[in-house]
Order: structure tokens, then sequence, then C-alpha cells
């Protein structure tokens, strides 16, 4: 579409140009932002623009936003990657570009690779089963609270070492801090919360250093020099904050799409080597995040919009996720869809290094549910998305029901 | 500065023990020396001159060099690492990418090339082929042996270790753009009793040099080769042959290379991010024969259905691949 805003010869239908143009996911719920971005791909318009966050094109096509993630050197991840920009350090590697961006990169590689994923995944299974345990006697539970959230944070405060008795308030700061996202003062009176927290067992480990990667981060060298309050800050709200509500939102998702689906619940069951397909499908249609910003480094064109330098772009997951000439039936949810290139984990040299932690909590968390409570009913017809801070997309509640059983899995 | 938590670490290859790099430096033009020391409290593992170790690097790559120290000096081992713009990326990543500080898994010291006692040595060293030959030196030196050394290379500039070397009445310098080759004819011509000759260095060195002393007889020269070895316990894989469907190409990748680097030399351009199996990037489809997986990205029903690998470090199982590039 044209950067003055005349409205080119396409298919859209009426009134979609309109709300395109006012796209944003704080003046556009996920669900109808799914609708739009279908619309504009159908109506010949695969790079859409909005004028919100002072103006973005939007890429649709997943062709579009693989290449343009791919390229790293073209569609820069600096300064931000969310929008509003808000006045903060960038989130560290995410928002780097290469080279300076391996630096930091190589902190999360570190921490999580097959090898952690596999190491944390008894823990992270008892976690599961204590949860269960808590509500198992009830009859009734609210998943995204009582086992969605609290599970990825203890899965992360694992891996990073923080105590089980700090993990409720870190919780608790991380949750506050992210909900902020769009308010300026608000985030970073929040963040300054989370680090007081975090921050501080990072000083504990330089006088009483442990066998953990609090201690490792506590003396660790980036870029050739040691790292000071404000760099741990914005590194553990990055741990926190890709590793935390990201796998809530796809948990909540991935339990929605097992078990209001009677036949396919039974296939699990039946095949449990078929879960991690219904966790990469579960991904593909609600990705966590709908899509990261970038901004062109140089004048570029993509499907004949020319984007100048300078312009922000929107690589649009969610959009690509559902493009029906890379996903046959896009909308349906198939468990044997093979091979499953979703882009729920970004691409690139961004791609999520916590992919193997993430899909490991998802795939035992399916398993146990089906073990424990296969009779558990979601106890909504359909589920309602709402977009949190930046453009995560979250279900904002998962009440279910099952036969109460006496705890102790 | 304390390590990575002991589970996130990954247990050292069997055979194998953690050094850390403790210092990094120029030895002449292309070359570096690195120090290795314990990360624990033991000694250095002991060696003799002629030993080699193998350094374990990232994408599961594992080179060897000879060790160029002090086998007397237990806190420490010493390495010198020439940067081969045309290899397979090994001493570039040690050249680039190691620093000081980083931990590697060293595989040995192992053996292949004892200096025997004898009464006289002749030393013929090529380019980086004077590592092996530093430390036996400075045994024979030891141990009240004859020896004389005849050390080629490029340039002075490029020739390590001069500063131990030059000046001894017995070492012959011969850089190649001063004074041409070496004289193998003059060395080695006259056959002399109970005198042992170590040659390391390129090929074509240790070929003239096997010629000139053929009238030796058979136990007088001791060779080094420089070449990948074939008896690595974890493998940089065996060469196989991959075909571009697409783009009508048939290649063989050789072992210790990628897919990605071969394909890239024949002109075929994939797209690439991190070289290490962790972003994606490089996913190609597969449309025959059978990969073997060697990424972070794909889900094990991904790998399973092998019908897509990350080319940038897996590779196959099979003899033959077919791509779709």
């Amino acid at each position: 579409m044209a950067e003055n805003g005349a409205v080119p010869a396409n298919g859209l239908p009426d009134g979609v140009e309109e709300e395109l143009r006012h796209l944003s996911c704080y003046t556009t719920p996920p669900e109808r932002t799914l609708e739009l971005f279908e619309a504009a791909r159908k109506g010949g318009c695969p790079v859409a623009h909005s004028e919100e966050h002072e103006g973005f094109h939007l890429l649709l096509a997943y062709e579009d936003v693989k290449a343009g993630m791919a390229n790293h050197e073209l569609f820069s991840s600096e300064p931000q990657v969310l929008r509003p920009m808000l006045p903060r350090k960038p989130i560290p590697a995410l928002e780097m570009d290469p080279p300076r961006h391996q630096h930091w990169r190589a902190l999360f590689n570190q921490a999580v690779t097959a090898r952690t994923a596999a190491m944390m995944e008894p823990q992270v299974r008892a976690d599961i089963n204590r949860h269960i345990d808590e509500f198992i006697g009830n009859g009734k539970a609210e998943l995204v609270a009582e086992l969605c959230e609290p599970v990825p944070a203890e899965a992360i405060c694992h891996l990073v070492g923080v105590d089980e008795d700090l993990v409720p308030v870190v919780r608790e700061k991380a949750i506050a801090m992210f909900a902020a996202m769009g308010e300026p003062e608000e985030f970073g009176r929040l963040q300054a919360e989370f680090g007081e927290v975090t921050v501080g067992e990072i000083h504990k480990r330089k006088t009483e250093p442990r066998d953990d990667f609090l201690t490792y981060l506590a003396s660790v060298e980036v870029e050739g020099r040691e790292l000071d309050d404000d760099d741990y800050v914005v590194l553990l709200a990055a741990f926190l904050g890709a590793g935390h509500h990201s796998t809530t939102s796809a948990m909540a998702s991935l339990i929605y799409e097992v078990f209001s689906d009677e036949e396919r619940k039974a296939k699990l069951i039946a095949n449990p080597e078929a879960i991690p397909d219904a966790v990469e499908e579960a991904l593909r249609l609600h990705p966590p995040f709908y899509g990261f910003f970038r901004r062109a480094t140089e004048d570029t064109e993509v499907e004949g919009v020319e984007i100048p330098e300078g312009c922000d772009v929107y690589m649009g997951w969610a959009a690509a996720n559902r493009d029906p000439d890379q996903f046959p039936a896009p909308d349906e949810f198939k468990l044997d869809r093979g091979r499953n290139r979703h882009l729920s984990f970004g691409f690139g040299v961004h791609t999520c290094p916590g992919a193997p932690l993430a899909r490991m909590e998802l795939r035992v968390a399916i398993e146990e549910l089906l073990r424990r409570v296969p009779d558990l009913k979601i106890e909504i017809d359909e589920p309602k998305y709402e977009f949190g801070g930046g453009d995560y997309a979250f279900l904002v509640e998962l009440p279910v029901s099952f036969a109460p059983q006496a705890a102790a899995g | 500065m304390a390590g990575l938590p002991s589970w996130m670490v990954e247990p050292a290859p069997a055979g194998t023990v953690e050094m850390q790099v403790a210092a990094k430096r120029q030895l002449s033009e292309g070359v570096i020396a690195l120090e290795l020391t314990p990360v624990g409290a033991e000694d250095a593992p002991a060696w003799e001159p002629g030993a080699h170790v193998d350094l374990h690097l990232p994408g599961e790559m594992i080179r060897q060099y000879s060790l160029c120290g002090d086998p007397a000096d237990r806190d420490s081992l010493l390495v010198a690492v020439l940067r081969e713009e045309q290899g397979r990326g090994g001493s570039r990543h040690l050249h680039d990418v190691t620093a000081v500080g980083d931990v590697l898994p060293v595989g040995g010291p192992r053996n292949n090339f004892a200096l025997e006692p004898s009464p006289r040595y002749l030393f013929i060293g090529g380019g980086i082929g004077i590592t092996p030959l530093v430390p036996m030196i400075a045994a024979a030196r030891a141990a009240g042996a004859e020896w004389s050394l005849l050390y080629g290379g490029r340039s002075r500039a490029s020739m390590a270790f001069l500063d131990q070397l030059a000046g001894d009445p017995e070492v012959t310098l011969v850089p190649e753009d001063e004074l041409g080759m070496l004289d193998l004819a003059a060395a080695l011509g006259e056959v002399r009793a109970q005198t042992l000759i170590y040659c390391c260095g390129p090929e074509p060195l240790l070929h003239a040099v096997e010629a000139a002393c053929a009238h030796w007889g058979e136990e007088a020269l001791r060779l080094e080769r420089f070449k990948a070895r074939d008896d690595l316990p974890s493998d940089p894989g065996t060469a196989f042959e991959v075909v571009l469907d697409r783009s009508g190409i048939s290649l063989t990748v050789q072992p210790g290379q990628s897919i990605l680097d071969a394909v890239a030399a024949a002109g075929v351009a994939v797209p690439s991010s991190c070289q290490e199996g962790t972003c994606g990037t490089c996913e190609t489809e597969v449309l025959e024969g059978e990969p073997e997986h060697r990424d972070s990205v794909l889900t094990p029903a991904d790998r399973a259905r092998n019908d897509c690998m990350m080319i940038c470090i897996s590779r196959a199982r099979s003899e033959r691949l077919v791509l779709d590039l």
C-alpha cells in the first residue's frame, strides 16, 4: 500500500483497509487481528500498512516473513523489536544485530541446550504434578492461574538458580513489569522493582558462590567487560520475559486444543508419540507473540511495496503461520500435518534459544494431564485471547472440570 | 571467573580433559600460540616430544596440534596454530573465535612421532611443521646428542620460534623468499652413521625428503604427516555424495567439511546464519537419503521424517543425499 495512505487497487472488503490502518496490539484484539490478516492476504495485500506506532508495514505472507527474518542485515532488530518504543536498554541479544548479538546470545545458548532441557525434565514433571495435586481434589480448576502460569516461571527459576521460596515474588514482579509494556513510566518503575529482587540474588552469589547460573552471571564478561546492575536487570528480565509468559500462553492454548476435541484427545492417549505434533500445531495456530518489529536499514521492496530506509516492518508470525500457501487448511488443527515450519519461535539468528525448554514443558504438561486427568473438560465454548504488553497474545482463563480424585500422582 | 553450573555442562567426550585457554599470542605471521591449563587442580597431562593433542572445537571439529612447549612444565600445554584460510575451519576458529578463558575438551596427548634415543639427529622442519621439532631439539640438547636443524618457511616473518632457534650454529634457516627451497641434496646426500632424521612439514616436503634419503636405509627416517585422522573418537564424519536436484550438481562432501560449505563452493547459495545448527536458517529439504542430524533445531519427530536437515552442521548416514537445491 502506498505510503501516503492512498487506497490501492486491491480486493480488500469495505472497512478492512480502514481497520488495518489503525491496527496494533493496543487497538485490535487478537481474534480480529487474525481476521484482518486473512482478509488482507486474500485481498491481494500481503504487505499491509498501519499508521499506529508512527506507521509500519506488516509482512503477512509466510515466505516474506521468513525471508525478512533471515535477513538481519536489511531488517535490523535495533533499537527495539516491540512497539511502542520505551526509554529502556535493549533486550540483550534480541534487540542487537550481529556482530554484537552473538556476545549476548551466547549466554542464552549456554543456558538452554537440548541437554539442559533433558536434565530439567524430571523437575518440571514434578512441578506439574505438584500443581495437579493442588487442584485434582476440587473437580475443577482455572488452568492458566493454577498450572500454565506457575510452571514456566518455576522452570526459568530452576534454570538460573532462584531459590524455591523466592519464586512467587519473582513471578509476581515479572508479571507486573510485562503487563506495563505499553506504559513507559510504569514500566520503568516496575522493572526497577523486579531488578531489586533478582539482581539482589546475583549480588549474593558474588559473596557466596553456588553451582548455578546466577553465580556464572555474577562473574561473566560480555563484550570484554564485567556486567553492571543495569545489565543484570535486562538480562534477567529477558530470561523471564522470554521463558515465562510465552510458555504460559502456549501451554494454555495447547491444553485447550487437546482437551476440547475428544477424538484428538483419544488419539494422543493412544499414541503419546504424537504429542510433539500437537505441541507444534498449537504453537502454529496460537503463537504467544504475534510478531516482532524490525527496521529497514536501506530502501527495499517487498511484494512490490516500497519500504524506505528507516521504516518499521512488522514480521507477522501469526499471519505467516496461517498462510494457506504454506499450510493447507491453515485454520485446522491437524495432528498429521507433518512438516510444520511455523514461525512462532521466530527465524534466523534471533530464533528463540529457549525453544527446547518450552517444547519439553509443553509436552510434559500434556503427558501428565492425559495420564492423571484424562476426563478433563474445558468449561468455555470459545477461547478468549487478549493482547498483553507487546504483541503477546494469551488466553485470559481456562476453566476446566473433571471427576475429583485424591492427590498424589 | 565462575564457570557454568556443572549440570549445564556437557560431560567432556571420553578420553578428553577440559583445559582452559590461559594465553593466546602471536608467534609469527599467521601463527598463534595457545597455552592450555588444566581447569581443575591437577597437573597438565604428561607427554614426550613429538606428541600431539586433539582439540575439540564446536561443530564436532576435532583438530590435532603438536605440543611445542616444555614437557617438564606440568602447569600447561602449548600448541602453535597456523591459520589455514583454505582449511576446514578448525584453525580459523582457534584464531578468530577462541579467546582466553575458553574451555576446550582436549584429547590425548598421543605420540606417533616419538623421539628415539640416538647419538645424532637431523631435524628437518617445513613451515608449521617446526612445532614437534622444538621440544625434540630441547630433548636432544639435554641428552647431549649431536643435532642439527634445517628449517624452511615461506618468509622469515612467517617462521615461528625464530626467537628460540635463530643464532644457534646448529640451525640453518631457509626463508624461501630469500634463499629458495631447502637444499635436501646437500643435507642428505651423505649417509651419516647412527643418525636419525626427524621431519615434519607439508606433504611435498615429506615426499622430497623421502626421496632424498632413500639411500639411508629404512630405519633412519621418521616422518610426521599432517592429515585428517581416521581413528577419531567422535569423528568429523566420512565423505559422502550430495546431489543438488534443482541445480543438477553432484558433489562430494569431505570429512570435516560441511554440506553448506561444499554447496557454496559449487556456487549454490543457501542462506545461513549461526553455522552451528541452532538457528534453522539453512534448513534444506531432503528428497532422498538419510541425514545424520546434528542440529538442535529439529524435533525428534522432524528428525524421524528425514525430509529436511540443517546443512551447516548435519551430515549423512546414507552414502548419498539428494537435496532440493
